[in-house]
């Protein structure tokens, strides 16, 4: 038994209200998720509205056997994946480098380090560490990065990330790995110590 | 070797979905291997880095544009044909109020040029050769004798029936013309004057429109009307030259032209005159009568207690016998 069952239910009866209580609840987290993989907060708030539009209009075809949520999040993983696939052609066509080092196959990340210029505050050195983990998580290769994305940072289940991905359980273990020993390198990289 | 195949599994193991058979192995590995599980802590710290990373909080319009978006996605989308045409019931309404809006229109344009047609003066038998010698040589010839015809009572004009007229043709030149009396302010009009001058201004706009100017206009004369009239035309000019009473214009600014009317009335038919027309406009009254001439200046005078009256360019000793005047009873600007 989901727990939006019932607003979904009313959704299908063309219930706005039911669906915007939808939106309100899940807006947050489905933001998390396109602008962890996104990389940025501009697009990513446009993959979260693309995601909740297309919910809606596919909502009436939603049979339930996975939990709403899990729908959900399925979707704005999606857009983000096809939206990274249109910068990364768009960078191929205008030659210009995505600016974002990449952890290949091979498993090497390139990054450029931060500076080692010391924070002003404690406020801004938190942020500064936000940033400098974001870049770590930006500079893996997407396919590393949307699985330490729904585990590490949103905490999802192997199986959830396996059905969200549509990708064998084990090859979710792999990947999984391979991406938390390349951000412990790149974290110990570019801040010094973990 | 045994190492990097524990560390392979150091993920598992943080998210704790190991074998129970693996788990011990790792377990038992991790307490005699210092660097497997200095490699363990990095790991945890990195996940734990990754678990502290801070949430993005959506904008505050988030919500409302997402739910404008599906509220427009919710609304049935109009089809093309439905975008190209509208349904009956809202054509029909529309053609319907068109109608009449364009009716008003041309009511209220009518209205609003029509006192121009009648002030125009007709032109007079001076006059009319002046003009016609004037356009010998133009095509027109034919038709600017044709105007200057006087028109018999048969061909009277009928205000009501007078069809709005085109835009060139509104204004019309007020003339003074000289007869061998001496010189005279616009001649008083009668009707069949009215009729001449009416049936100038059609054919002009005619002519300017391109039609046959001898089509016959509504409230003109037909064409073998007027043929038949243009014979015993010349003979009648003079002999109405000769009766031509002296014709004075006054305006009479008042507050209520229909009181103002009916004193004024009242006044003529005091002083022996009598009324010969009355046309009625918005705020405005015209009376054509005719009066002794040796009468006109008390009539003037009592004209004055009716309202502010405004002369124009009367000549009392130039006037003789019976004349006529046309008195415009003309609501004061400003007054409702």
């Amino acid at each position: 038994m989901d727990e939006d069952d019932e607003a979904v239910s009313r959704c299908k009866q063309g219930d706005l209200n039911a669906y915007e209580e939808l939106v309100d609840k899940y807006q947050k987290k489905m933001l998390n998720i396109s602008y962890r993989m996104v990389g940025s907060y501009e697009d990513a708030c446009e993959i979260v509205q693309d995601a909740f539009v297309s919910a809606y209009k596919g909502i009436r075809g939603f049979e339930g056997k996975s939990r709403f949520s899990t729908w959900l999040y399925t979707i704005v993983v999606n857009l983000s994946r096809n939206r990274l696939k249109q910068l990364r052609t768009r960078s191929h066509h205008e030659g210009l480098s995505m600016d974002e080092p990449v952890l290949r196959e091979d498993g090497i990340l390139h990054l450029e380090v931060a500076s080692d210029d010391p924070p002003v505050d404690e406020r801004l050195e938190q942020k500064e560490l936000q940033r400098k983990v974001q870049d770590c998580v930006r500079a893996l290769d997407e396919e590393y990065r949307e699985v330490v994305v729904l585990r590490d940072i949103n905490g999802f289940s192997y199986g959830e990330i396996r059905d969200m991905l549509r990708i064998p359980e084990g090859t979710v273990k792999s990947r999984l790995s391979r991406a938390r020993e390349a951000l412990k390198d790149c974290l110990k990289k570019v801040l010094g110590e973990l | 070797m045994e190492c990097m195949k524990i560390q392979e599994k150091l993920s598992e193991y943080i998210d704790d979905i190991l074998s129970p058979q693996e788990k011990v192995t790792m377990d038992e590995h991790l307490k005699s291997c210092g660097e497997c599980a200095t490699a363990l802590a990095d790991l945890k710290k990195t996940v734990e880095r990754m678990k502290n990373l801070e949430s993005p909080e959506p904008p505050a319009w988030m919500t409302q544009k997402i739910m404008a978006r599906v509220r427009a996605e919710a609304q049935p989308s109009k089809g093309l044909f439905q975008r190209l045409f509208l349904p009956l019931y809202i054509k029909l309404p529309v053609g319907a109020i068109a109608t009449v809006a364009i009716a008003l229109t041309t009511l209220y344009i009518f209205r609003t040029i029509e006192p121009e047609i009648k002030l125009a003066k007709a032109p007079t038998e001076e006059a009319t050769p002046q003009i016609s010698s004037r356009e010998d040589h133009s095509p027109q010839k034919g038709i600017e004798a044709e105007k200057a015809l006087p028109i018999s009572p048969e061909g009277r004009f009928d205000e009501k029936k007078l069809m709005p007229p085109k835009p060139a043709e509104q204004p019309v030149p007020s003339r003074r013309f000289k007869f061998a009396e001496g010189e005279v302010s616009a001649p008083k009009a009668p009707e069949p004057m009215k009729q001449a001058e009416l049936s100038q201004e059609q054919r002009a706009a005619a002519l300017a429109s391109g039609k046959d100017v001898s089509a016959p206009s509504v409230g003109a004369l037909t064409k073998e009307e007027a043929k038949s009239e243009a014979a015993p035309a010349a003979p009648k000019l003079k002999a109405m030259a000769e009766e031509r009473k002296e014709s004075i214009g006054v305006t009479v600014h008042v507050k209520d032209v229909g009181s103002a009317q009916k004193e004024t009335e009242r006044h003529i038919s005091e002083l022996g005159g009598k009324v010969v027309k009355k046309e009625s406009y918005e705020n405005k009254y015209v009376l054509t009568a005719e009066i002794d001439s040796g009468k006109l200046k008390g009539f003037l005078e009592r004209l004055k207690s009716v309202g502010r009256v405004e002369e124009k360019d009367i000549d009392f000793e130039g006037a003789k016998g019976e004349v006529g005047i046309r008195i415009e009873i003309a609501k004061k600007l400003g007054q409702q």
